[in-house]
């Protein structure tokens, strides 16, 4: 056999069984989320991007563990009005990070963080307040700013998907729903301004201080149940009864966001910002820490390497 | 400055406000889209196929390059067809390239599902693809491409237009790609041979 037809016969093509309309569906729901749309200015940081990366898909994973109140209503929003510490394992953070294999997130507009010359520019691009701050004197680097877009992603319960995922790692899926399965999740997040002063790595000078505000987070449904979308979530195999019952106790799951505090590696407290609630996280080191808090219609955080009682006054300077 | 995203929002709206509106393609994609999906979407499947070795993984591809193409440009530019061919190819090879270095977990994983549920045929098929696959992601990437379009069933003018080469230089290019494919299967079955041995 020359070496032609041994290639050949490796290379020949088996026969494939490609259901086009089935893909055609698939495709048609992902396409409905990425019209074609302008690229904003150029990222120049890349890892601030990953970061709010990984952050708004917390929040979504969050929102979508906890939005309710839609049942029987074609439109309801979820709005961000305060937050509860949910104490979560390293077992559940992979959990947590495996509730994409549930359906399909596409994002109509990605998080596009960009550094901006001034706040004022941050704050024209944004519509949001040009807020200004005290920061202690350890903060010796200048600020910098920085704009985010608002953000909107659609998530589509996939039942396939579910399954196919579970198969992967050995595991079976409870059916999802009917009513879940194919309904669609519209997440909305931003426009938010970050402002930052140091950068917290080992050499540079001073601390690093992190503000950001933005719009709440809120979610919008086409029709499935808080109880299609709860109950299915957490019944998953790899939610702990522990993290389940955290979640279901939360008073007011239409505005409460739950944020996971890894277990033994960071503590939750409640305190008082701006004479409102406010969510006080600490990491167990001592290193950093920060406080969220909502008012206004506003989400608010401060961050970095300060004791809590520095980030706290830090928060209560913000005007 | 910033982009006006009341489209996006405007399509959002319409999205969760029209629950009775069917989620078929037709709903999402233009005319010209669907037509373009309908005659070019199993044949870049089956060219992601003929890197990958795997038909979901070869999905997911041409899912993602329908998408890409979809963002970017017209669905009835005459160029369609060409473009997803050739992005089918490379964003096949990038996937199995990107995955090299799992490429002694995934043996390992082939091995205990074929002994689970699969006839013999399907484990031997499976290995075949998987020593493809391998040996496509060692060539150089023109070449492999090359391989992955003829022999996925696309005819030389359309392997020509994918590539951008005139038809008349396609065999001769074939030719090379099958020598750079012998060469790389030889030292692929050399290093397997070592690797029993050990």
């Amino acid at each position: 056999m020359d070496s032609i037809d041994r290639n050949e016969t490796l290379l020949a093509m088996p026969d494939l069984d490609v259901d086009t309309d089935r893909a055609l569906s698939r495709v048609g729901v992902r396409a409905r989320g990425v019209r074609p749309v302008r690229r904003l200015v150029p990222v120049s940081a890349a890892a601030p991007a990953k970061w709010l990366a990984a952050a708004a898909g917390v929040v979504i994973v969050a929102l979508t563990l906890t939005m309710t109140g839609v049942a029987d209503s074609i439109l309801q929003i979820f709005e961000t009005k305060q937050f509860a510490a949910v104490t979560v394992t390293a077992t559940d953070i992979q959990t947590l990070g495996q509730l994409s294999a549930f359906g399909t997130l596409t994002w109509s507009s990605q998080p596009q963080p960009h550094q901006t010359a001034t706040l004022a520019q941050a704050s024209a691009e944004t519509g949001l307040p040009a807020i200004s701050v005290t920061v202690p004197s350890s903060i010796t680097a200048p600020a910098t700013y920085g704009a985010v877009p608002k953000t909107t992603a659609t998530f589509v319960f996939d039942s396939s998907k579910a399954r196919a995922s579970a198969a992967a790692i050995g595991r079976t899926a409870p059916p999802m729903p009917a009513k879940l399965d194919g309904s669609t999740l519209v997440l909305t997040g931003g426009p938010a301004i970050i402002i930052t002063y140091g950068t917290g790595t080992p050499g540079s000078h001073g601390d690093m201080l992190f503000i950001g505000v933005a719009r709440a987070p809120s979610v919008a449904s086409d029709g499935a149940s808080v109880a299609d979308i709860q109950g299915y979530l957490l019944s998953q195999p790899a939610v702990s009864p522990a993290l389940a019952a955290q979640i279901r106790a939360i008073g007011d799951p239409t505005s409460t966001l739950p944020i996971p505090v890894p277990l033994g590696q960071a503590s939750a407290v409640a305190v008082s910002v701006h004479g409102t609630n406010g969510l006080f996280i600490g990491d167990s080191t001592g290193l950093g820490s920060g406080v969220l808090w909502q008012q206004g219609g506003l989400v608010y955080i401060v961050g970095g390497s300060l004791t809590q009682a520095q980030v706290i006054a830090v928060a209560n300077s913000l005007r | 400055m910033l982009e006006k995203r009341t489209d996006v929002e405007a399509d959002a709206v319409a999205l969760i406000e029209q629950p009775e509106r069917p989620w078929t393609a037709a709903a999402g994609v233009s005319l010209a889209f669907e037509t373009l999906f309908r005659t070019e979407y199993a044949r870049a499947v089956r060219i992601a196929y003929r890197v990958v070795g795997d038909q979901a993984e070869a999905e997911d591809v041409a899912q993602e390059i329908f998408l890409a193409f979809h963002r970017s440009h017209p669905a009835d530019a005459p160029y369609a067809a060409p473009w997803l061919h050739r992005a089918a190819a490379h964003a096949a090879l990038n996937a199995v390239r990107s995955r090299a270095h799992r490429i002694a977990r995934d043996t390992a994983d082939a091995g205990s599902r074929s002994a689970v549920a699969d006839p013999e045929s399907s484990a031997l098929e499976r290995e075949r693809a998987r020593e493809v696959r391998e040996v496509l992601a060692r060539m150089p990437r023109a070449s492999a491409e090359l391989l992955a379009l003829r022999y996925s069933g696309l005819s030389y003018a359309e392997v020509a237009a994918a590539t951008k080469t005139k038809p008349d230089q396609v065999g001769t290019r074939l030719r090379r790609a099958h020598d750079a494919f012998r060469s790389a299967h030889d030292a692929f079955r050399k290093e397997a041979s070592r690797g029993q041995h050990r």
